[in-house]
């Protein structure tokens, strides 16, 4: 499970990121978050990812607090949290076979056990033949459907997708939306940040709205929407922690 | 091998001009440095020679009885700051003056053992002790001269401690220079690398697996350049081994033993592996904090 109580995020130079935003998403669901360029969707994975601090509030991941992680907790965090990042983020002297493998090259798992995981993979993704090929020679679609397959080759609890349709046309979008629902479908949670939530097209999917870092609608019932709060107080006692307490704010960056 | 080790070659092999670049420079520096060692152990090994040579010669009176030698003799043998002592009759000593002067036939005719004096041949443990040796023999009211080649050891030994501590002043830099070499290569490396090392840090590597195959570049730039200025090195010593024993002549320090050759291949190639390390340690410190 994942929690945001009270998230804020200013960065140095005074912009304001995020602005008391609270939210949960419970294993196997798939969310939403939308809001237009600004509004601080990658900033939400960014915090995930513990690349920078929260300037107020705590976030939780099955219920440890990230911000008391110790440097060399990190890694273990960010193993849990299979990222698809805007920017795709993908090694161009690596051919996609080997950046899809990145994950499980990192856990040390043997040369077969990646081959077999990358090759699943790829069939699941689309990609079967690409497997030789560098990213410089792959179309946009096919680009995204790497770095969706190398978020999940070290078979993360939870896949962040951060505008995985950004720059796609409009069925190619489609066929990445339904790839990643599938993806839900087989056990893990998703979280998929886009500016343009119309391409799901599906009432029944929960969906999270920014707006200048604030978050303005969740579609989720009030009811679950109030338990943030008991469900912090809870685990507060369990792990000892103390009540949100604005931090000074500072660039502390982890990568 | 692991994976995330063949890196390491992956890497080198992607920026072949930098890699070429830091053995080349290397190279250099261990093939420099491994000359001054093998010029500095040579050095030792000659000044060892003419150390162990017989250093005071003690020359008898005509009438010198052989007893009173003899008592001398085993007089000396006990002391610890005498390494060997040998007695040279007056017909040995004729023999040797033969030897010596066998193309001059002019200087041989006139002399017989009679006009040659006994002597006794001792060598100290070291080159200090031989002024004691000297007094103690010349106080003997049975020796006529003493001679010993002070001045030949004091000389010699002046040299070898120059060698030596060029040798030493220049290896250290040497060293230093390696390092920083190692350092900034590695560091440009890892500078031509940033955004593989924050992907890495992004899908969760720890430090050092993203510092593993820096640290194994910079080791392997100094072992390969180490081995390199080896061969250039014993190259040149075994172009050079003809000059040097006319040059050197009774001194037996050439041909080096291939034994000593690859003791010395192993520990240059332990210094290259140190360096190298230390290099890169330090620059992946310095850059990958």
């Amino acid at each position: 499970m994942i929690i945001f109580d009270q998230v804020s995020k200013t960065f140095p130079n005074g912009t304001v990121a995020l602005e008391g935003v609270s939210f949960t998403v419970d294993p196997k669901e798939f969310v939403i978050v939308t809001g237009p360029s600004g509004a601080g969707k990658t900033t939400l994975l960014r915090l995930l990812l513990r690349e920078f601090l929260p300037s107020g509030g705590r976030i939780f991941v099955d219920k440890v607090d990230i911000s008391t992680l110790k440097k060399s907790g990190i890694p273990e965090l960010r193993r849990q949290i299979g990222a698809a990042f805007q920017d795709f983020k993908l090694l161009p002297d690596w051919t996609v076979g080997e950046n899809i493998g990145l994950g499980l090259e990192i856990l040390g798992e043997g040369e077969a056990e990646i081959a077999d995981r990358v090759n699943h993979l790829l069939e699941l993704t689309g990609l079967k033949d690409k497997s030789p090929l560098f990213p410089g020679q792959l179309s946009g679609g096919e680009l995204q459907r790497v770095v969706i397959a190398r978020a999940l080759a070290p078979e993360p609890k939870v896949l962040f997708a951060d505008e995985p349709t950004g720059n796609l046309d409009d069925a190619t979008a489609r066929q990445i939306i339904s790839l990643l629902k599938d993806i839900n479908k087989l056990g893990t949670t998703v979280i998929m940040a886009t500016h343009n939530p119309r391409l799901v097209n599906d009432p029944k999917e929960r969906l999270i709205v920014l707006e200048k870092g604030k978050l303005v609608k969740d579609t989720r019932s009030k009811a679950k929407i109030s338990s943030i709060s008991s469900a912090v107080e809870g685990l507060s006692e369990v792990e000892g922690h103390k009540p949100t307490k604005k931090k000074k704010d500072h660039p502390e960056k982890e990568t | 091998m692991s994976r995330r080790s063949s890196f390491t070659f992956k890497h080198m092999r992607r920026s072949p001009y930098q890699s070429l670049a830091a053995v080349a420079v290397l190279s250099i520096t261990f093939f420099v440095a491994s000359i001054f060692s093998l010029v500095t152990l040579g050095s030792q090994q000659v000044l060892r020679y003419f150390e162990t040579r017989p250093q005071v010669t003690a020359f008898f009176k005509d009438d010198t009885e052989l007893s009173t030698i003899n008592n001398l003799k085993r007089e000396l043998e006990t002391q610890e700051f005498v390494a060997s002592v040998k007695y040279v009759s007056k017909e040995e000593a004729l023999s040797i003056y033969r030897e010596q002067n066998k193309n001059d036939p002019l200087l041989l005719e006139m002399v017989t053992a009679d006009i040659l004096p006994a002597s006794l041949e001792v060598s100290g443990v070291s080159a200090e002790v031989l002024p004691q040796i000297a007094d103690m023999l010349g106080v003997d009211p049975a020796i006529e001269e003493v001679v010993y080649q002070k001045d030949v050891i004091e000389t010699l030994r002046s040299w070898a401690r120059a060698i030596r501590l060029a040798g030493l002043a220049l290896v250290a830099v040497l060293v230093a220079t390696s390092i920083l070499t190692i350092g900034v290569i590695v560091g440009i490396s890892i500078a031509n690398r940033r955004r593989e090392i924050e992907v890495l840090h992004l899908f969760g590597a720890n430090q050092w697996y993203i510092k593993k195959p820096f640290i194994l570049e910079g080791a392997l730039y100094g072992v390969i350049g180490a081995a390199l200025a080896w061969g250039l090195s014993y190259i040149l010593l075994l172009y050079s081994t003809p000059f040097l024993v006319s040059f050197l002549g009774s001194i037996p320090l050439l041909p080096v033993p291939v034994t000593f050759m690859l003791a010395f291949l192993a520990a240059l190639i332990l210094l290259g592996l140190s360096i190298g390390s230390i290099g890169s340690f330090l620059a992946v410190r310095r850059f990958l904090r």
